[in-house]
């Protein structure tokens, strides 16, 4: 867990619950307020600081993790008030596509589908698994089968009940574009025993039921009147005009709950949401956050550092293919204070320098790592030419992404003679101070950074991950489906995968307007907590 | 070559020549012309566009300035400056104020040539750059080359500086030169402008005029300095101002369209010109050696009369003149044979005449002798010769009607040649294994003859092949069909043609003879006989023959309808 220290940048302000000398403890940060030196706005409003009391609560350590269902944690950010008004807009930082759904992709799709698509547990903001379609759940031998039992009360949106049979398909079938005939791994078989019971039987043992909260197990089922997949979760869809989608309880709850207007706002300034009414807002613009202090009436908290951006170079893996796999010598990891540099200046953002250690380099996932050489096809490291345009791509959109590749252009490139770190970066990415051809960083659409990735095309490529996964042997396998090249059966991932910085978004809130939580993925949750089950 | 295709040549050498020398002096001139026009425009616009980048410098140079001014107010970049407070803000200041002032490029770089600021490339910052400021302050403004994380670009910069505290920051900002600038740069119509410096080359339009050869445009040229990127080497680019030629290119294509549409009706117009010279001159000639070609002994008909009065009549006429010479000689000679077969004839008559009257006087001069001597036997003897008498007399009867089948009566009609040959062929006597065949033309017109003449004719033709089988097998064909003359005069063929013993070149130069004949019993006189009647009936005759192979014997003769009018000149 690190400490940020010093002072917060000038456009974040501390949750306005925290008072001088209290902690604000979320996933992996920890953020103690201070007097605000670069606006020098007194303190808000006495009476405000009494939501803090609720968040005294999460500053405890973490627990070892119990067998069957715990109580539940309040990792808020914001409590419930007393008077919830009977709409949240909350603004979305992209779009959401029902064609994914229940499997999110981006923040956007992962802020939504938490809210309409339940998983079998949960894990909240302390790393304790929470009951959610699974009323309990225990493990054999020694962790690789899981039997989970459903809560009598699970349904989905139109109130049929939720059986072991729509968990298995669910899992099976993906997202409509996926296209699964098998399960996700690391899940090798699922066995119904009735409608409430399944056991599930993994390719090697888990020591938590964490890995079935990965809103990749979301539960769903398809609906034939409409493009979203029926959901479990607590919240149901109404009908809604895009970019706004709107929705509601499932199912009448004893507690105030609004309904919420998601409105995505990919492609406009969200100053203007602000303006126009927004009460939560996700973003990591300082702009935004440099508005919103200055507003007052908005109130700005990082949330967890969620996304770690990653450098992949073809011709590093080749060389260390050639290497026979030896790290030494020429092929070396990135400087550690041109990391500081890279989050320091180039990254607009909020971002620090990668904190390992990174869920890649997890040991547990040697089985993983195996299985990859046997049953991804080969594919050669990178169909990259050497003699073909050196680039160093991102994808369009990700602004982080784009300050990394460029600056990385800048450290490479513009000294008449290389530079320290050009040297470094050199030893780090076999040729890239290669003479005669330039280097540039350019974005490509989501679809063409995809298949360059995939097919290893490019000379290197910057890539966010996430900071967090609820299981790294799948997030590995993951990684290793989507970038067969890397050559992770007989390659470390970590000298294969070059972490540059890890990043986080602030939520932006006008106070009292809803409840905000954050569980141990750093995801955000809106609205008061789920007492259904 | 013919006279007529000489005629031909001669005429497109006179029409070419001098058209062609025409286009080249109307290309030449038109050229000359324009290209010097195209010239003074050049030299016009390079002149407007030195002015435009004179104008630009100083824009670019007041928008410096008044950065400068409101630079040395901020106080919150002096802060950043002197790392009292978020460098981000000082690393952010040039990409936001050159959006602000509207400039392409922008960077701050302090005394060392280190960039604290870039606008263009944000992350350009800590890049050392010392040469650039020194040149652009000696030279006031200079090209220089930029870079973004994607791509390079041209910028017209100037530079300013001011001072913070102790340390002289500079600003270095200009505007992009890039193919829109060139193209608002060229103003006239046509003209483009482009720049050439060592990095390469940039095209103001992208033109196909643009990428053509040198030789296809007029060029003039503007230097300015060009500060090298990374070691701040001066070097020259230059701006260079052109004038496509397309125009005069397209006039040239129009003239040559032209020129070809003119060549192609005057080469027309000759050789419809020459056709008709030619026609004129030559159908004269063509005509006098068609008539010419019809001449023979047997053909000196040919009327050659004339009433033009130039060569060709005179030609004409002494031609006429030759045929008539020709005639005259054919009529004696035909004389002479006359004669000559007269005479023959009349030997013959004479003995064959005594050949028949020996044996009466004989016998004459023997029943004189028994009346004479024995009165009494004169019965039984005359009984005895009266067989002598008898064979006598008939032998001279047989001769008289042999003779007078030497000439018969002509009655010419129109006569059916394929009924004639039928019937011939139904009557014939043929040897064992000898066939005779037939291959008649249908609807064969009729042919203006005598009839019985026709079968004679015929007939002594058709039994002459039968005798050349010799009785051996063989086949003898007849046939026939239609021809049209020189003379447009339709003629009808029949050949009869016979697999015998055919015939030496001694004997087929005889065949036609009086009393020469190849048999043991001939007269001779059968085929001699054939020829006179195809004469008289304006018909030719002709033989092929090959010795032990057969022979063909062809004759011709006129259609009923095409020799009516001839009847009166041809029987004689």
């Amino acid at each position: 867990m690190q400490v940020a220290r010093g002072l917060y940048p000038r456009w974040v302000r501390p949750p306005y619950f925290l008072r001088d000398g209290m902690t604000y403890r979320a996933s992996n940060v920890t953020i103690r307020r201070g007097p605000n030196r670069s606006t020098g706005r007194p303190m808000l409003p006495a009476a405000v600081a009494g939501y803090a009391v609720a968040l005294l609560g999460l500053a405890c350590a973490p627990a070892p993790e119990p067998p069957g269902p715990e109580p539940p944690s309040a990792c808020e950010l914001q409590p419930q008030p007393a008077l919830a008004p009977q709409l949240i807009t909350v603004a979305l930082p992209g779009a959401a596509d029902p064609r994914h759904a229940p499997r999110p992709r981006g923040f956007a799709e992962r802020l939504l589908f938490r809210h309409l698509y339940e998983t079998l547990v949960r894990v909240d903001c302390q790393g304790r698994v929470q009951p959610a379609l699974a009323e309990t759940w225990r493990s054999e031998d020694d962790g690789r089968r899981w039997m989970f039992t459903l809560d009598a009360t699970a349904s989905f949106w139109d109130g049929s009940p939720v059986t072991a049979r729509h968990v298995a398909d669910s899992w099976r079938r993906g997202a409509p574009d996926e296209g699964l005939t098998t399960y996700p791994p690391p899940i090798d078989s699922v066995l119904i025993e009735n409608d409430r019971v399944l056991v599930v039987q993994l390719d090697s043992p888990r020591p938590s039921a964490r890995l079935f909260a990965d809103p990749q197990l979301a539960v769903a089922a398809p609906a034939s009147d409409s493009a979203w997949p029926r959901g479990s979760g607590p919240y149901r869809l109404e009908p809604s005009l895009p970019p706004v989608l709107t929705v509601r309880p499932a199912l009448p709850a004893p507690a105030p709950s609004a309904a919420i207007a998601f409105q995505s706002f990919a492609d406009a300034d969200p100053r203007d949401l602000l303006d126009s009414g927004a009460d939560v807002l996700v973003t990591g613009d300082p702009a935004a956050l440099d508005y919103a202090a200055a507003r007052g009436d908005f109130a700005s908290a990082p949330l967890a550092w969620d996304r770690s951006y990653v450098l992949l170079s073809t011709t590093r893996v080749r060389a260390l293919v050639a290497a026979a796999g030896a790290t030494e010598g020429v092929i070396e990891p990135l400087p550690a204070d041109l990391l500081e540099q890279l989050a320091g200046d180039a990254v607009r953002g909020d971002a620090r320098a990668h904190l390992p250690p990174a869920w890649w380099e997890d040991p547990a996932c040697g089985p993983v790592r195996l299985r990859v050489g046997g049953e991804l096809p080969p594919i050669p490291p990178g169909a990259y030419q050497i003699s073909g345009p050196r680039r160093i791509v991102y994808e369009r959109g990700d602004g982080v992404a784009r300050d990394l590749a460029e600056r990385l252009v800048a450290i490479a490139s513009l000294a008449a003679r290389p530079s320290g770190p050009a040297q470094a970066l050199a030893r780090a990415l076999p040729g890239l101070l290669e003479a005669g051809r330039p280097l540039l960083a350019v974005g490509l659409e989501p679809g063409d950074f995809d298949a360059a990735l995939a097919g290893g095309t490019e000379f290197a490529f910057v890539l966010g991950l996430p900071r967090q996964v609820y299981d790294p042997c799948a997030g590995l396998w993951g990684l290793a489906a989507r970038v067969q090249w890397l050559e992770f059966h007989w390659l470390e991932p970590g000298d294969v995968v070059l972490p540059l910085v890890d990043t986080r978004r602030y939520v932006i809130t006008r106070p009292g307007a809803t409840r905000l939580a954050v569980d141990w993925a750093g995801d955000l949750w809106v609205g008061p907590p789920d007492v259904r089950r | 070559m013919s006279f007529r295709a000489r005629l031909r040549l001669a005429f497109l050498v006179v029409v070419l020549i001098p058209m062609a020398a025409f286009a080249f002096g109307v290309r030449r001139t038109m050229a000359d012309r324009l290209t010097s026009q195209y010239q003074r425009r050049v030299a016009a616009l390079a002149s407007v566009i030195e002015d435009d980048l004179r104008s630009e410098s100083t824009s670019i140079g007041r928008r410096l300035a008044s950065l400068r001014e409101a630079l040395v107010d901020d106080n919150r970049f002096r802060s950043a400056l002197l790392g009292r407070s978020e460098r981000a803000y000082l690393i952010d200041y040039a990409g936001n104020a050159m959006r602000l002032t509207g400039l392409s490029m922008l960077q701050i770089q302090d005394a060392t040539g280190r960039i604290i600021s870039s606008g263009h490339f944000r992350m350009e910052y800590d890049r050392l750059e010392p040469e650039l400021p020194g040149r652009l302050t000696t030279l006031g403004g200079a090209l220089v080359e930029a870079r973004t994380p994607e791509s390079t670009f041209l910028a017209l910069a100037r530079i300013d500086s001011f001072q913070v505290g102790t340390r002289r920051l500079y600003l270095v900002g200009g505007s992009a030169v890039d193919r829109s600038f060139l193209a608002r740069l060229a103003r006239g119509e046509g003209m483009s402008v482009s720049l050439a410096y060592p990095g390469g080359t940039i095209m103001g339009a992208d033109t196909a005029e643009q990428r053509g050869a040198a030789d296809d445009r007029v060029a003039g040229e503007l230097e300015i300095p060009f500060v090298e990127p990374g070691s701040g080497e001066l070097a020259a680019a230059r701006i260079i101002v052109t004038h496509p030629l397309t125009e005069l290119q397209e006039l040239r294509r129009r003239i040559d369209l032209w020129f070809l549409v003119a060549l192609g009706i005057t080469v027309v117009v000759a050789l419809v010109l020459a056709h008709w010279l030619a026609s004129r001159i030559s159908r004269p000639l063509a005509e006098l050696a068609q008539k010419t070609s019809r001449i023979d002994l047997d053909r000196l008909n040919v009327d050659f009369a004339s009433s033009r009065k130039d060569e060709v009549g005179a030609l004409s006429r002494l031609l006429g003149a030759m045929t008539e010479r020709l005639r005259a000689s054919a009529g004696r000679l035909r004389e002479v044979e006359r004669r000559a077969a007269l005479g023959e004839l009349a030997r013959q008559v004479n003995h064959d005449i005594k050949n028949g009257l020996t044996p009466i006087r004989n016998v004459f001069r023997h029943l004189a002798q028994v009346a004479r001597d024995e009165p009494d036997a004169l019965g039984s003897v005359f009984d005895e010769r009266r067989t002598t008498l008898d064979s006598s007399i008939a032998y001279l009867e047989s001769l008289a009607s042999n003779y007078a089948r030497l000439y018969p009566r002509l009655e010419p009609r129109a006569c059916d040649l394929n009924a004639t040959i039928l019937e011939l062929a139904a009557g014939a006597a043929l040897p064992p294994g000898a066939r005779l065949d037939t291959e008649l033309a249908v609807e064969l017109p009729p042919v203006h003859a005598d009839a019985v003449v026709l079968r004679r004719i015929l007939e002594n033709l058709v039994d002459n092949a039968i005798d050349s089988l010799e009785g051996a097998a063989g086949v003898v064909t007849v046939s026939t069909e239609a021809v049209a003359a020189e003379t447009d005069q339709l003629r009808v063929r029949a050949t009869v043609a016979d697999t015998g013993c055919g015939m030496s070149e001694a004997q087929r130069a005889k065949i036609f003879d009086d009393f020469y004949s190849t048999k043991a019993d001939g007269t001779g006189l059968g085929l001699s006989i054939v020829r006179r009647l195809l004469m008289d009936l304006n018909g030719t005759i002709r033989v092929e023959s090959e010795e032990g192979k057969g022979s063909h014997f062809t004759i011709e003769l006129p259609a009923a309808a095409a020799s009516a009018g001839q009847q009166g000149g041809t029987n004689r």
